[in-house]
């Protein structure tokens, strides 16, 4: 989706702000919210959640503003919760139970993560060296593949081996396992003469945001 | 495309219900059907949070011991001290150098480092002739086993829109004046790879231990937005 979040290349969005020694968390529902999200036992898509908040909106919230909404967003499209549960915050029988994950869990869920990466033979559509036009397909759903690169020519650099489709698994599709690579694109294919010429972006592709070149 | 942001307006408007005051979403919904003049007031998230855990725990979807947990570790054991660690062993340690620049995951698993976001790493090595800046465009993807969670400016909008177009540009506004004929790869992670940046060593540095070489590394240097430098004053950001 051609959203607010696709910000690669946006201009004029004022001097990054740093703040020294800052702290992991800014406020007690911060930590709430983040850790809600990590220990809940949701399936995929929140981020597509989040692009999905109306631009307007994501410029404002702050970065855990966005988490909250986008898991609420989530939680209700899975009936995992229902508006009337939100309403009055009293359970309701009936509504979908996800995995209950307990402290004496969270050690070993700390160090285990969810490896994504499949070890099944599929064949790569590309080869490393090879030149490739990153597809303009301007999906209305969740993809990982940024605007700025749409019809711009890249190198294969790598191939990270096989993984989900983001697209399809964000929307509970069934699996689309395909390579992805580490794709090349001088800056000045992006951005014309101006670059530099000893600048370059790597991006990480599947095979589906990929045509040959 | 309607449809999908139909369904986000119903539950951020439901999602206000929680603590019982007034939403955004809602409002704006108000506002779209004219007529009202609310005044748009965002609804205090702590109060919303609040509700939302007590809803979770009664529902029996979340432990409050283990949100506790997962708070703790991120505050206090999982953070850039990590990836400091990583980047002073492969300093002393050519051979783990080497497993780390060919496969990362495992390599910084052997010092113990591992989890959400650190499934499946690169590490990328600066050079006196090139430099790597990692960014995601299109959120904040951040190597978390190694850095911890990522810092505010990481996520913003000014960061993640400026680094692929003007990443010279903006490592001068982080201090850093590269050389024009340095080659700047900037790793734009939207995928499920997470990237750590292997610093340079600086001058210096000659005959310390690797404990305090670790100390001189900041969190900055590993993603790329500074080079380490000898700590005036304690450990580095």
């Amino acid at each position: 989706m051609n959203g607010i979040h696709d910000m690669g290349g946006m201009q004029d969005m004022g001097p990054v702000h740093y703040e020294k020694n800052e702290p992991v968390f800014h406020a007690d529902w911060e930590r709430r919210v983040f850790a809600m999200v990590w220990a809940t036992d949701t399936p995929p898509g929140g981020r597509y959640q989040r692009d999905l908040i109306p631009p307007a909106e994501y410029l404002r919230m702050s970065y855990y503003e966005k988490w909250l909404t986008g898991f609420i967003a989530l939680m209700l499209k899975h009936g995992m919760i229902t508006p009337s549960e939100l309403e009055s915050g009293k359970p309701v029988p009936g509504t979908r139970k996800g995995e209950l994950l307990t402290a004496a869990q969270v050690t070993a869920e700390l160090t285990k993560g969810d490896p994504s990466i499949r070890n099944v033979p599929v064949a790569p559509r590309f080869q490393t060296g090879q030149r490739v036009r990153a597809r303009n397909i301007n999906p209305v759903t969740h993809t990982r593949l940024p605007r700025y690169t749409r019809g711009k020519i890249g190198t294969i650099e790598r191939d990270h081996g096989v993984f989900d489709l983001e697209d399809t698994a964000s929307q509970q599709l069934p699996e689309k396992l395909q390579h992805v690579y580490s794709v090349r694109f001088d800056a000045r294919e992006l951005w014309g003469e101006e670059a530099s010429r000893h600048d370059s972006v790597y991006v990480d592709m599947w095979d589906d945001y990929l045509e040959p070149a | 495309m309607t449809a999908t942001r139909r369904d986000f307006l119903t539950a951020a408007v439901t999602a206000a219900g929680a603590a019982v005051t007034p939403d955004l979403a809602h409002a704006q919904e108000r506002e779209h059907d004219h007529g009202h003049d609310h005044q748009v007031v965002p609804s205090d998230p702590a109060l919303r949070v609040k509700a939302l855990e007590s809803l979770l725990v009664e529902k029996g979807l979340v432990d409050r011991a283990a949100l506790d947990a997962v708070v703790d570790a991120y505050e206090h054991k999982i953070g850039p001290r990590n990836g400091a660690r990583v980047v002073a062993r492969a300093w002393v340690d050519p051979a783990y150098k080497q497993r780390l620049l060919t496969n990362a995951t495992a390599a910084i698993a052997e010092l113990g480092y591992s989890g959400p976001e650190g499934e499946q790493m690169l590490v990328v090595e600066n050079t006196p002739k090139v430099h790597n800046l990692v960014v995601c465009t299109l959120c904040s993807c951040y190597p978390w086993p190694v850095l911890g969670l990522p810092p505010v400016w990481y996520k913003s909008a000014p960061y993640r829109s400026r680094a692929v177009i003007d990443p010279r540009g903006l490592l001068r506004e982080f201090g850093l004046q590269l050389p024009d004929d340095v080659e700047l790869r900037v790793w734009d992670s939207t995928a499920d790879l997470r990237y750590l940046v292997l610093p340079e060593r600086p001058p210096g540095s000659e005959g310390l231990s690797e404990e305090a070489l670790a100390a001189w590394v900041s969190r900055d240097s590993m993603v790329g937005t500074a080079k380490v430098v000898k700590p005036t004053d304690g450990v580095p950001v």
